[in-house]
Order: C-alpha cells, then structure tokens, then sequence
C-alpha cells in the first residue's frame, strides 16, 4: 500500500484536522499512522501460533520480535509495531500470501484511532476519562482493559507510564477534546 | 457584634474581614464565616419566611438541614446560609418573600391560616369551570410556591467528574468515622474519609469535649499515608453494589467502595410547644456550633431545656460564652444526673426538673424570641436553646437496606443494616443515651410547629389521620410532611409520634417514610457536569468543508446536507445527478465483513434472500426481519469469496444489526466470525449518467464496461492507486457505481474522482438531494417508511423474500401474518402541481373516513415538477391509478392518484445503463 | 450503579453491558401451531425466581449468560455460554 496517499485523522485534510492535541499535563499523541495488525475469527490463533507467535491469555500482552501482542479475545489479536516494523511486515507479507486457513484481518490499522496519554496528570485524567480502577496498583503495566473511555468503547493498555488507548477512528476529534476538557480540571484538582 | 473571643470561633479568621450585603444591606463578617454565623454576629437572626404562613425564620439547626436558613445568591437559589461559606462582595436575599424580608406582604396569611387547612391543595383547585387550574390556580400557586429564583442568565460554571475507588469509604469524620477510618487504614485497606464540614472533628468540633480527643484522633490520620480525606464533601446518596456519589463543591466523586461505613451521627430534634418557629429558638447544638465554630454569642439571656445530659453541656458552654441562664428546664420527671448536670450544679445554676417549655411568645411580628412559658410562670429570654433528644441520621443507610425501628424501653429510634457490605458506626448505629420522649398534645391556638418546612402544625397531622389517613406514607402525602429540604430530618420521629397516638399503635409500628436519593439537595450542574455528544465523522469532514458543505448532524455523525444553502443547492445537485454526474459519500453506511466457513448459511439464515448460493462477485439485496415477521434492516451483500461477504446495513440501524448478528451466533455457534468495518471502509457513491465515463477515466485494473461490470456485481481491485471494494448499485436509480476503500485512503479517492470527474460536470450532493433522489426513484428507507409491524408484503418486497429456504428469522412469523391478510401497503402518491397545500409526514391516509394509513416521505421533485410521497394506504386502494384521501396538516382532505413503486424510470432502463 | 462480572472481562459497571433477556429454547417453527409461536414470542414468563439471561459486554462484544434472581436483583453467577450443535 502507497503510504503517501493515506490521510489519518489529525493529518492535513483528515477529519479531525483543526482539533488540538493536549500537551500538558495530560499529554495526548497520536499513533494512528503507527504500523500495525490485526488478526479475528477462525483460524486466527492457530496460524499466529503456527508463525511463532506466543499468544498471551485473554486481556493481556505478550511481546514477539518486538512486537506488542494484544489478545482481545479467543481469536481476536492486534500486533502493534512502534519500534519494530519489519517483522511486522514479514509477518503480514506471510499472512497476505498464506492460501489456507488464516483467519481474517481485523482492519484495526483503518477502523481504530491509536493514541496514547500521558503526563503528570495521567491518574487523574484516567479517573475523569474511564470508570474502572486503573491506579498502578490494581491495573498493571501490559494489562488490557476492554471497556469506555471519554464516552467511547476502547481497548486501554498500560504502557509504564503512559495508556495507550484504541478506539472507533471516526471519533477521533471528539475524544481529543474530551481528554483537553479533562486536562483543564486535573489542572485545578 | 455578638463575637467572643479566642479559642472560640475555630473557623473564622478574625484579621481577615470579610463585607457582603443581606437585603441590600450592608454586613461585615470574617473569612471562614458562613452568611447565617456573619448575619448572627450583627445580630441579623432573621434570614427567611416560612413557607406557607410567612412567618420570620432564622437559624435552628446550623446544619443547613432546613428551609428555615435558605438564601437567595444571584446565581444560586436556596442556598444553605448555615452552610455557604461567606465572599468577599456577596450579594445575598431572602427567599419566599412578597415584597422584602422586613416587609413581606404575605404576612397576613399567618394570621388567617384556618383558610389554608391541611390537605387544602387536594380540595381547592377543583373548579371554577373545567380549565379553572390552567387559568386561575396554576398561575397563582407558580407564583406563591417555590422557594429561590432561578436566573437562566447565570454565568456558565465548570464542573467536573472524576471516578474514586476505594477498599473502604467512611462517611462521617467524627470520632466514629475517624476511629473507623484509622482502623481500617492501619490494616492496609486504601480509605476514602468524607465529611460534609470544612475540618474533620465532627462534633468532637462543636460540643463539650476534651480537645485531646480530637487532637490524639486527627494525629494518627496524619501518620496514614493510605487515607484520602475529603472534606466539604457530601455523600449524597447509596446505590446498587455500594456506588456513592460524594460531591465536593462542582466536583462529583462517582464512588466504588468495597465496604462502606457510615457514621454520620445523629440529628437533633426540636421541642414542639406553640411558636417553637421563633428566632431566637434553637437547638443546643447550634448554640454550641455558633460559639465554638464562629465565636458568635447566641444571645444575652437564655432558656435551656435539656431533656438529656447534652442539655447540661449546652447550659455550660451558655454560661462559658458569656450568656447569662435564666432557667435550665429539664422535662424528664426522673432521670439520673449525668456528669454535665452535677457540673452545672456546682455553678449554681437554677434547674427545674420535670418542667418543659411550654409556649413562647415574640417581641412585636414575632421578630424574635421575647419570653418562654415554663408551667405558669413566663421567663424573659432572647435564646431558648433546646436539647429534646436525637435521631440517628437513617437516611443514607436506609438507601442502602437500613431499617428504622424504635425501641420504646428507650424511646429511641433504632436502625439495623441488613447484611451488606455497609455497616454503620458511632451514633448512626445506636444512640448513648435513653431518650426522653415528651407527650406532645396540640396547643388549641396552633403555630406548634412539626415540620418547620411546611409550616406543619400538630393539629394538622391529627387531621390527617381524621381524614383516615393512617398510614405515615399516605399522611406525607396528604399533608406533605417531610417533603421540604429537611426530608423529616427534624419531624419524621414527631409524626411517628404524633400517628402512632391518633392512631393508637406503637411507633415502630408507625415507621418512617422511605429514604431515598439524594440525601440533600445538589446544583444540577454537578448531574450535567461537563458533557459534549459523542461525535463522529467521516473521513471526508474535511473535504465537505472545504467545498462549503452545510453540515447537519445525523445521529452521532455530521453529513454535508447540501453543498452551499439554499434550495437552489439542492435542485442543482439533484439535476446533476439525473442528468450528469454526482458524488456522495456514504461512508456513515453500515459495514460489517461476515466471514467463515459457514458465512453463507449464517447469512441465509439472518437474511430473506438466499446467500449460500451467492456467487462470488455478485451483490444482492438483503432484507432482515425480526423474529415478528417486521422489516427492521437493509442493504446489500457482496459476496467477496466463498467465505467471505462484505454486508452494509443503515446507517443508524448497524449497532444494532452488529448486536443482533452476535447474538444470534451466540445461540447458533456456526463457524463464522463478524466485524464492524464501519468506521474502517470508506464509501463514495459515483452516480448519473456519466458515472461510467468518471471511472473509466480513472487509472484502474478495473473493467468498468457495461458488460465486463453488469448491475448487482461486485468488483475488488485498484483505483487510482487505492485499494478498493466496487459494488454496481444505487439508492438514485441511476447507473451508479459505489467505491468501498479503507477510510484512510478516502481522501485520496474522493480527490482522484473529483479530478476525473472536473470534465463531465460531476458535482458533490447531499443527504437532502439524496433524500429527494430515492424518493423519486421509490426506494424506501428503514426506518423512515417502515414501522414496528411492516411486513415485507406490504412493502411489495415479496420478490425479496426466498419461498425455497427452510428457515430465516421471521420466516415463521411472515407466514402466519399472511394467512392473516394483508390490510394496507406502502405505495407511491403523486400530487398536483397546483395542489394549495401538501401533507406533511405522518399525515393519515384516510378510508371510508377512517384513518388506514399514512404519509411517511415527502418531498418537492424537480424531476418532474411537482411533489410526491410514499404512505401506507389500504390494501384496496393500492393499485397504480386509485384516488386516496389524504389529510393534511390544517385539515383539509386531498384527493390524491396512487403511483406505481417508482417515479423516475420505473422499467429500470437508467440504473441498469 | 450495578456491577456485572464479565466471565472475559472481570467485574464491571452494568452500563458496559447489554442485556439481551432470557434464554429462550428455540423452538422448532414448523412443528409449532400458530398460538404457540405467538405465545413464545410475545408472552414473557416473568417468574419469581432465578432465571439465566444473556448478556453481552459491549466494549469487547462478547456474550455469556447470566443466573439472576429477578426478585432480589442479585445476580448468582456469570459463565461463558456453552457450546452448540450449530442447528437452529
């Protein structure tokens, strides 16, 4: 694919183009152009597993050649690749050329906005932008929550120090200013 | 001024002054006063009317519990004067005033209240005439009813919402919520300690204690690093699997707690004797908080009444404060001297036991307090502070499964938690003390207050229960009991009371009414708080106003509703549609990839058209019905491989078609999986005569021939680059290709198709063009001219509905319904071009006078010039050609031609070009 | 607000879920007379006791049923639906 004809969201013409990113003590980038891949429905695990991959349990990540491996269910897994593009690539020039069963791309590159928060504010952003207990303490670095995040359904992980959040890519300017309205009262908090 | 010195007046900061107005004057207080403690040091003790009989209020309680004590802010009604902390410059009035506070005219009803008997509202607005309510009551009592005044001009407010979790949440930092709060946190457990106060302390704050206690208590908090303290924190109600909201100023805590104990104390009650309502009257407790929170001496001479022991420290913390004890009055006939009565014996203070007081009488308009009757002699006094038991504060743990009982050996309250994950400590769960219970009788001139907020006198719960209503629910009812601000905080034990013996049960058998959320008022804004409505957009936004879309919102998405304003806009593009070219972007249509090995016979079975004998690269309609036989989706399915169907579903209907199709998998377990592509595929619908001509213009490996890409064909392949899904189908009727891609190479199709279309007059349109365009064209939407019972029959879509499968959802039920007859069908009607007047949507298509249908899209076609729509009209009428009588808005009756199913092109010659 | 434990997801306020009502045998549509296909889709049972619903948790779309007893509102267990046949 021709990556010069693609526009993200917060690129130049995209959809969300004009919206602010927050930069303070919430930080919010955007990763969408970031490479990644995601695989869904039958055939999904076991052709992962047949490559190599060791798919973590359920709601937890597993990291292979670099590579994030998020398992969101039996046979739903996204592989994200910051730092490690190439065997991304490999593995879904195998996956495209693979003629049996191989389960099905998930399209998350194109349906999921991918973003992450941060900051010295981050706990009390978390506790403004999502209803479940995501203190250090209880929710653990490569833990998964499927679950609502800024009014919209997410998949949030904890990255260290920072949460990187997937979710509906058409909701991308409105999330971004649910998360700068949110930085506004961890300023005064 | 009424202050008095250090250590009294732990809140206030005496070198920090602070001026406000009350009515328009001006008052000066200190920083850490609330208005009623500032306005009490002037000696300002009035700070309402009451509300029925407008008698002068002031402070009672200082716990802000009462109407008593609410103030008017100029963006704020009924704010707590016992509670609100004071501002520099604030400007505060009155509420429930006809005039001012000094001069209300309404005055006057207190002095014909046998006019307003309980339960008048009930009898007087019956009449006059049938509207009398709408014209004469409902007006009059919008004006006397109500307490603050809502300015719909006030400055917007921010307000914020965080979630909270915690192993425990105390609420209540008293030396019970305190003690609790320590315990716990010294275990380990992470505690979330609330208190309505600006400080921790609770009473060990305001009463006679040693400050050691408070001291000791608020160290060992210090040491715990796992305790967050909220103060000026209310905890405002219990829910389900304890969830709390704790509100702290325009912040809202939504809180999950493990465990929750509750110690919020008790609640003070008055006495009831004739003007018990005086300024000037108080209970102990605010005395004490008045000296010991804001150094205010609550009156030069004072009467007691101490019907238990905390009487006795209320006498001594008098005297400490300068205030000069006329007589302690102490009802209980016997009763053993507690420690603070064998102190203030030793003082020399004159007690008369078994007396209470009686009457009271005012100086002139019962301004304030000018003497009490204590047996038969009157005794001169500024300050009646009355100490006549307590309650425990049932209201929060009755929301979470508390019972209120009563304990007659005792006469005390009582409250048991059933087995939850709430516990209760400290006095909420069990009083100190025996309580004394008075025998209230009525006083036969009234004015003996029950209920200060609704001006409920004694004699007016009796009545109620003459009128035979005996149980406390139907009494709050009748006689709105409990249902000011206090919430039966100072009346819910004197009805029990007063019930019980009109009614001669025991009081436990009485009850209270049922507590529910919230515990106290709460400013709507902290409900609200910030919130804007999820939003969605395609990836096109920018494109569309770039090119001056007039965007509209459609659900959650923005969709270009024409490019420029105007109805010229839309004629143009619609015209440019039949006649050249346009371009819509259909990205917000549902999408969803079924796939698997049995994706065929999944769909078959979600669907009434036969998909399992589908060949790859053909698209075919799809029509869902639910399990009653009703059309609840369309669209289309494109079979990708044998395993693989690319299915659009509506726009606001796919959430649920996505859900549906889950659900059903869940019981069927077929070996397929779904996936809501919505917002991952883009879709540009190239449609008009020339749509052909555009594409092929385009770089493509594509063959866009007439035979090479029939109708109801699907293609996948290259375009200008991108990657792309091609469906040979259209909602216009005309030749109309549509271009699926991945969103973000949307930008780039919809430019390349703009460019190759520059030479062939293509032109953008919008939904209402594309309204228009499917209404001429006779396609229905779901949805719009569809309901809860439509019947693919009806619809004529019987052609869509496969005779040979065994099985679909609804199948069943379409079978059954038409054994049952059809009784109307959805057609199209053709109105004049001169017609005076068009009906709008749902207006009723009428049969034999009777309503058998209705208009459900309508609208102007500039293709032929005159306006049409599709209604349901009676099955007998649905024949192209039959005259229908339609209603229109104003009631006029058309009689109207029935249309065939299409408008434009009925023999399908254009779309299959 | 209720929490509802999610057998995939762990225990979560209930409005992450959807509720998608009882289990319902399904019924054979053409071995059934038409006033029992109507009465088994439009006459719910609501019996005091225990029934077993389906659920679906929203965010991650995955569905399992649920033990509650509609009287006292409290919900006995969650577990993953077991498997099927396949037939409808």
């Amino acid at each position: 694919m021709a990556p010069g004809i693609r526009t993200f969201p917060f690129d130049h013409g995209g959809a969300a183009n004009g919206t602010v990113l927050p930069t303070g003590s919430v930080a919010l980038a955007d990763l969408t152009a970031q490479p990644r891949f995601g695989l869904k429905g039958p055939g999904s695990s076991a052709w992962l597993e047949a490559h190599g991959v060791a798919l973590p349990p359920v709601n937890r990540v597993a990291v292979h050649q670099g590579m994030r491996v998020l398992r969101l269910g039996g046979e739903d897994m996204l592989l994200t690749a910051e730092n490690a593009a190439p065997a991304l690539a490999d593995l879904q020039g195998a996956w495209t050329a693979e003629t049996s069963a191989k389960g099905y791309s998930s399209w998350r590159e194109e349906g999921w906005a991918w973003m992450r928060l941060s900051g010295p504010a981050l706990q009390p952003a978390l506790a403004r932008l999502c209803a479940l207990d995501l203190r250090p303490t209880r929710f653990a670095t490569d833990e998964i929550a499927q679950t609502r995040f800024a009014g919209v359904e997410a998949v949030l992980l904890r990255t260290g120090h920072a949460f990187d959040v997937f979710f509906d890519v058409t909701a991308s300017a409105f999330v971004a200013r649910a998360v700068a309205a949110v930085e506004k009262h961890c300023a005064n908090s | 001024m009424n202050r008095l010195p250090a250590p009294f007046g732990s809140r206030i900061d005496r070198s920090r002054p602070v001026r406000f107005t009350f009515e328009g004057k001006s008052f000066e207080g200190f920083e850490g006063d609330c208005i009623a403690s500032a306005l009490a040091a002037s000696g300002q003790w009035v700070l309402s009317r009451s509300f029925k009989y407008h008698r002068r209020r002031g402070v009672m309680s200082m716990t802000g519990a009462d109407a008593n004590a609410l103030v008017q802010l100029p963006a704020d009604p009924n704010a707590p004067a016992e509670l609100t902390r004071l501002r520099e410059g604030m400007r505060v009035t009155a509420q429930n005033v006809n005039g001012s506070l000094e001069h209300d005219r309404d005055a006057i009803i207190d002095r014909f209240g046998r006019f307003l008997p309980v339960g008048f509202y009930y009898r007087t607005f019956m009449g006059p005439g049938s509207n009398g309510w709408y014209r004469l009551w409902e007006p009059m009592i919008r004006r006397k009813a109500g307490l603050g005044i809502v300015d719909t001009a006030a400055e917007h407010r921010d307000f914020d919402k965080a979630h909270l979790h915690c192993d425990v949440l105390v609420v209540g930092a008293g030396p019970a919520g305190l003690a609790a709060a320590i315990d716990a946190a010294e275990g380990g457990a992470d505690v979330v300690l609330c208190d309505e106060n600006p400080e921790i302390g609770g009473s060990l704050t305001w009463g006679r204690h040693d400050p050691n206690i408070l001291a000791g208590l608020a160290g060992r908090l210090a040491a715990l690093s796992n305790v967050k303290v909220l103060t000026d924190t209310v905890c405002n109600g219990w829910y389900e699997d304890n969830w709390l909201p704790l509100i702290q100023g325009n912040r809202l805590y939504r809180t999950r707690a493990r465990e929750v104990v509750i110690a919020t104390g008790t609640i003070r009650q008055p006495a009831i004797f004739r003007n018990n309502d005086l300024p000037g009257i108080m209970l102990g407790s605010a005395a004490q908080r008045l000296i010991r929170h804001y150094g205010v001496r609550p009156g030069a001479t004072a009467v007691v009444q101490a019907a238990s022991d905390e009487g006795y420290a209320v006498a001594l913390d008098l005297l400490d404060a300068g205030v000069r004890l006329a007589l302690v009055a102490d009802p209980r006939p016997t009763a053993e001297a507690g420690p603070f009565e064998r102190e203030l014996h030793e003082r020399g203070v004159q007690v008369e036991r078994g007396a209470g007081v009686a009457e009271a009488e005012g100086t002139g308009g019962n301004r304030h307090l000018a003497r009490v009757r204590v047996g038969r002699s009157w005794i001169d006094c500024d300050l009646l502070a009355v100490s006549a038991g307590e309650v425990p504060a049932w209201q929060l743990p009755c929301q979470a499964g508390g019972k209120v009982g009563y304990d007659t050996a005792s006469a005390a309250m009582t409250l048991t938690m059933p087995d939850a994950p709430v516990r209760l400590a400290g006095g909420v769960a069990g009083l100190d003390a025996p309580q004394y219970a008075q025998p209230i009788v009525a006083n036969k001139k009234g004015r003996d207050f029950v209920d200060f907020d609704e001006d409920l006198q004694v004699k007016d719960l009796q009545n109620a229960v003459k009128e035979g209503y005996r149980e406390i629910e139907l009494v709050k009812r009748f006689t709105t009991v409990g249902m000011g601000p206090s919430q039966g905080r100072h009346s819910a034990l004197a009805t029990a009371r007063i019930v019980a013996e009109a009614t001669s049960r025991t009081v436990a058998a009485v009850g209270v009414t049922t507590a529910r959320p919230p515990v106290g008022p709460e400013i709507l804004g902290v409900l609200a708080g910030h919130h804007e409505p999820p939003e969605r957009r395609t990836a096109l936004h920018a494109r569309h106003l770039a090119l001056g879309a007039v965007m509209k919102p459609v659900g959650a998405w923005w969709r270009p509703y024409s490019y420029g304003a105007g109805d010229t806009a839309v004629r143009e593009e619609i015209l440019a549609v039949r006649e050249g070219v346009g371009l819509l972007d259909v990205s917000t249509l549902g999408k969803l990839e079924v796939r698997g090995p049995d994706a065929g016979q999944f769909l078959d079975r979600l669907y009434t058209m036969a998909h399992a004998s589908q060949p790859v690269g053909r698209v075919r309609y799809c029509l869902m019905l639910n399990e009653m036989g009703s059309v609840v989706d369309d669209g289309v399915a494109y079979r990708l491989a044998d395993d693989r169907f690319y299915v659009t579903a509506t726009t606001g209907a796919v959430a649920r078609v996505y859900a549906d199709m889950l659900f059903w998998n869940a019981q069927w377990r077929l070996k397929v999986d779904v996936l809501n592509l919505t917002g991952a595929f883009s879709g540009l619908n190239v449609t008009g005569p020339n749509a052909r001509t555009v594409l092929q213009h385009l770089a493509s490996d594509i063959d866009f021939g007439r035979d090479a890409f029939p109708y109801l064909h699907g293609r996948e392949g290259v375009v200008a680059g991108i990657p792309v899904r091609v469906m040979r189908i259209g909602f216009t009727g005309e030749l109309s290709f549509e271009l699926h891609c991945p969103s973000s190479f949307a930008p780039a199709l919809w430019d390349a198709v703009l460019v190759a279309g520059g030479r062939h007059g293509l032109r953008p349109y919008g939904l209402e063009a594309s309204r228009i365009l499917r209404l001429e064209k006779g396609h229905i939407l779901i949805g719009q001219d569809t309901d809860a019972i439509t019947t693919p029959d009806e619809l004529g879509f019987g052609w869509a509905v496969s005779k040979k499968k065994p099985f679909f959802v609804g199948k069943r039920s379409i079978e059954m319904r038409a054994r049952l007859g059809q009784t109307r069908k959805l057609v199209g009607l053709r109105f004049p071009a001169d017609a005076s007047e068009i009906p709008g949507e749902s207006c009723l298509v009428l049969k034999d006078g009777a309503p058998a249908g209705q208009i459900t899209s309508v609208g102007f076609s500039p293709t032929l010039g005159c306006s049409i729509a599709l209604a349901y009209v009676h099955i007998d009428d649905a024949a192209e050609g039959s005259m229908v009588t339609v209603k229109c808005r104003s009631g006029q009756r058309l009689r109207v031609p029935v249309a065939g199913h299409a408008f434009v092109d009925p023999s399908n010659a254009r779309q299959e070009l | 607000m209720k929490l509802l434990t999610c057998p995939m997801n762990g225990p979560r306020n209930i409005d992450e879920f959807q509720s998608f009502g009882p289990v319902r045998d399904l019924i054979d549509p053409d071995a059934t007379p038409d006033a029992d296909w109507s009465r088994s889709l439009f006459r719910a049972e609501n019996r005091r006791g225990v029934v077993v619903e389906w659920w679906r948790h929203v965010p991650s779309n995955y569905f399992f049923l649920a033990e509650r007893d509609i009287v006292s509102n409290v919900v006995l267990r969650t577990y993953a639906p077991p498997a099927r046949d396949g037939k409808p």
